[in-house]
């Protein structure tokens, strides 16, 4: 006779979306992870929260800390306690500050981690005085976080339950990426909702859409000003609210009718009365929402297209209304990540030390120091590092100083849950920068690429094994609760407590007087009235109370209290206040197609998962698509292995046809190494040989300008048969 | 012209942010962790109203998801040590 097991419910990290799930706990394993059954989470799993256990179990996984013992990247290494390996790291960062500053230690991190350390790596970071942490969410959503901040003081989220109408810039979610968006708009369309999808290929979402423009890769800055022309052409847009609650109107206006149709039209490949038909429906269905897309993140022209998303948003009137985008702001009851960051203990002069921000500020200290005041007045607190994207250094800035030592020298890295060397674009420059550095630290799962060039590499314990409160990313006021379920294997370690021991040892332990996470969450959720366990036995889900136009009674957390469509702080910085469209560079005659990069798989986020055998068994190859009349043109056929190259460099795809590809784009998947391949330097674990971001390109073509985030959507690029490589 | 389907505003939005309020009490109830008897009815009441009304509306049904998968004790043990099917560490 069978008996129930133990369940717990925990937030899945095998994803950034954070899946509420439960875990069944046989003999203190987890052996089932399978949906949560309450109603408003059911069905939302997919494969890569079901196979996490197996992931977790993986003979190879680290579970010990190790020192390099053998030159950078020789694969040899020599097991060493804890204690130990904190003991020198705390040593040799101390050197490292000695010599070169605070600012001379970078921290790159992701979200397995990030979220689940309430904040105390900024904490350390700030308390220490270094200004220079990266994520790759200064490609992905923290980037647009930053930008929304800049137009009207929040990061909206879009409210699928009511909405009339969702329009997919390219974004594409499936039932195994991105699951309970994928739900929330299959159901939105279930009740009647419109979705419009643009995106060269005929993805699943645009077989499934009302309309769809096949517009060009990288063009979705143009289209918005296409559709913003029509709309107040036509005079769709909500009159009254913009003219009690925007600035800089006229301009604005001004700007958008350089963009008739027929220009549009040219820019985008789409045909001008679709595009006409796409912005009527946008603007006159009722509240509509435009969600968070990685497509539109990853773009030469990124922030004028996200502040144009912003724009539409507005002068439709659908901000903070039901089935528009809803201004969140923080929950009431909890103090939230970013307090516990402590930016503010972050001396001005090391903030203006952030790297890339002299040059691209908008999600540095610097662009987003106009937000504080406005933050504060209307959301009650100085910094809000919504999706951790407002107070980031620049990737490839960062990646140059420690390459080069220019603007200073950068020469500590500290590395957790983010396989850096393959997370941004320009990974020869990435390897270049972590073979010169003094330190470097991976906190990890597997033996990535990244982990391989480490001097130390400590086991991080996952989401199954470590409580966690998660605040939405500070994007969401919802508070969610996932409990331990596991202990961790062997000596592993959560982030929580790596920092606080690196704090004490470098004398900054009165920054950290919660000994454990769960003490920090205590502290977080004081004014509730309950501790942790408390609240976690009584909460699964903690939801405040629903409120809509808040902005009528405390203003738009801007400079302005409004909606800037005219933007006073990138005039201030030196920008184009107005939305703008910024051509390609001339076409390059060796590269005549182009490049769609960092494309999820289901099977795998990021660079992750690729070690679970069910998962691997599923998508054993990295694989490009492209359009049957091209293999046919460059004499490719299904299965076969070719070179994809731009400027910045080649890797080894297997090329898959596929007639939903449009003609002259081919389709590359992010993130690619095979944890079976030889380690150490020469391979990397395949890393060398098909990881996408060797043929990122990150010089100023190719680079946003305010963000300095890179394009990766359209890049010229070429293939050859192996053969021709060969020669 | 074409007409706009405006969002609510004054007190029709009232009216709608009172539902909403009600319906997030009683999404509260069902998210209890500890459930007592009202949180249990509530929860039941929820999930029948939020079911699909005929399978061929359920498109969150899936073949992996729904296959219930999981693993034995045992099974990931042996795994981690690298005895069994996938297991790369010494047999």
């Amino acid at each position: 006779m069978s008996t129930a097991l133990e369940e717990k419910t925990v937030l899945c990290a095998s994803c950034d979306i954070a899946c509420q799930l439960r875990a069944e706990v046989d003999r203190g394993r987890v052996v089932r992870v399978k949906a949560h059954p309450n109603p408003l989470l059911r069905d939302n799993i997919c494969m890569k929260g079901i196979y996490a256990p197996k992931g977790f179990a993986h003979p190879d996984r680290l579970v010990h800390p190790l020192r390099r013992k053998g030159a950078r990247g020789s694969g040899e290494w020599e097991r060493v306690s804890w204690d130990d390996a904190m003991g020198e790291i705390a040593e040799r960062l101390r050197a490292v500050v000695d010599e070169h500053g605070p600012e001379a230690l970078a921290v790159s991190t992701s979200q397995w981690n990030t979220s689940t350390e309430s904040g105390a790596g900024r904490r350390f970071l700030n308390h220490l005085g270094s200004p220079n942490w990266i994520s790759g969410v200064a490609l992905c959503a923290g980037n647009t976080a930053a930008v929304n901040r800049m137009v009207y003081g929040w990061f909206p989220f879009p409210d699928f339950t009511g909405t009339h109408c969702i329009v997919l810039f390219g974004h594409n979610p499936r039932r195994h990426s991105w699951t309970p968006i994928y739900n929330g708009i299959r159901k939105a369309q279930q009740r009647g909702a419109k979705l419009i999808v643009l995106d060269p290929r005929r993805s699943e979402s645009a077989e499934r859409a009302d309309l769809w423009l096949p517009l060009r890769p990288g063009s979705d800055a143009a289209m918005c000003l296409g559709w913003l022309n029509v709309i107040l052409r036509e005079g769709l847009y909500d009159a009254e609210f913009v003219r009690e609650w925007t600035v800089g109107f006229e301009a604005f206006a001004d700007r958008v009718s350089e963009f008739p149709l027929e220009r549009v039209a040219e820019i985008t490949g789409c045909e001008a009365g679709r595009i006409a038909e796409a912005a009527r429906l946008y603007a006159t269905a009722g509240p509509s929402v435009i969600p968070w897309t990685p497509i539109t993140d990853q773009q030469r022209n990124s922030t004028s297209a996200i502040r144009l998303h912003a724009a539409l948003r507005a002068i439709c009137g659908y901000l903070d209304v039901p089935g528009g985008e809803l201004l969140n702001g923080f929950n009431p009851d909890v103090v939230p990540e970013t307090a516990i960051e402590a930016h503010d203990r972050l001396p001005r002069e090391q903030k203006d030390k952030q790297l890339g921000s002299d040059r691209h500020p908008v999600f540095t200290y610097r662009g987003t120091a106009p937000l504080a005041e406005p933050t504060k007045r209307v959301w009650g607190h100085e910094y809000a590092n919504i999706v951790m994207g407002s107070y980031m250094a620049n990737p490839s800035a960062t990646f140059r100083a420690m390459a080069d030592g220019v603007p200073y020298p950068v020469k500590a890295f500290i590395v957790l849950g983010n396989n850096a060397l393959l997370s941004y674009a320009n990974m020869k420059l990435i390897h270049r920068a972590m073979l010169n550095q003094d330190l470097i630290v991976v906190h990890e799962h597997m033996m990535t690429p990244t982990a391989q060039l480490a001097d130390f590499v400590l086991p991080g314990d996952s989401w199954l094994e470590r409580p966690h409160m998660m605040d939405g990313f500070g994007w969401s006021n919802v508070i969610r609760v996932s409990r331990k379920a596991m202990e961790p294997p062997g000596e592993c370690r959560g982030v929580y407590e790596f920092w606080r021991d690196l704090a004490h040892r470098m004398g900054l332990g009165e920054a950290f007087p919660w000994r454990t996470v769960e003490e920090l969450y205590t502290q977080r959720l004081r004014a509730t009235g309950m501790d942790w366990e408390t609240f976690a036995r009584t909460y699964e889900i903690f939801l405040p109370k629903p409120a809509y136009r808040k902005y009528e009674q405390t203003g738009f957390a801007t400079p302005s209290g409004r909606v800037e469509l005219s933007s006073s702080i990138l005039r201030d910085l030196g920008f184009d206040p107005l939305p703008y469209w910024r051509e390609a560079p001339p076409a390059d005659p060796r590269f005549p197609l182009e490049l769609f990069m960092g494309v999820r798989e289901d099977e795998f986020f990021q660079t992750g998962q690729r070690f679970i055998p069910e998962l691997r068994a599923r998508k054993p190859e990295p694989q490009c698509y492209l359009h049957p009349a091209d293999a046919a043109e460059w004499r490719v056929s299904e299965g076969e292995w070719i070179d994809v190259e731009t400027r910045a460099g080649r890797v080894r795809l297997q090329a898959t046809l596929r007639d939903d590809m449009p003609k002259g784009l081919i389709r590359v998947p992010h993130g690619w190494w095979k944890p079976e391949a030889p380690q150490g330097e020469g391979e990397l674990s395949g890393a060398w040989a098909h990881a996408d971001a060797q043929i990122c390109p990150d010089d100023d073509d190719f680079l946003d300008r305010e963000q300095g985030i890179p394009h990766f959507k359209g890049v010229p690029a070429a293939i050859h048969k192996l053969e021709e490589a060969r020669a | 012209m074409t007409k706009r389907n405006a969002p609510l505003s004054g007190k029709a939005l009232d009216r709608f942010t009172r539902r909403t309020a009600l319906m997030v009490g009683l999404a509260q109830r069902a998210s209890r962790g500890e459930k007592g008897l009202v949180d249990r009815l509530v929860t039941r009441l929820l999930d029948r109203a939020t079911r699909p009304r005929s399978p061929g509306d359920d498109f969150m049904r899936d073949e992996i998801v729904d296959a219930g998968i999981g693993f034995s004790a045992d099974e990931l043990e042996n795994y981690s040590r690298g005895r069994g099917p996938g297991g790369n560490g010494p047999a």
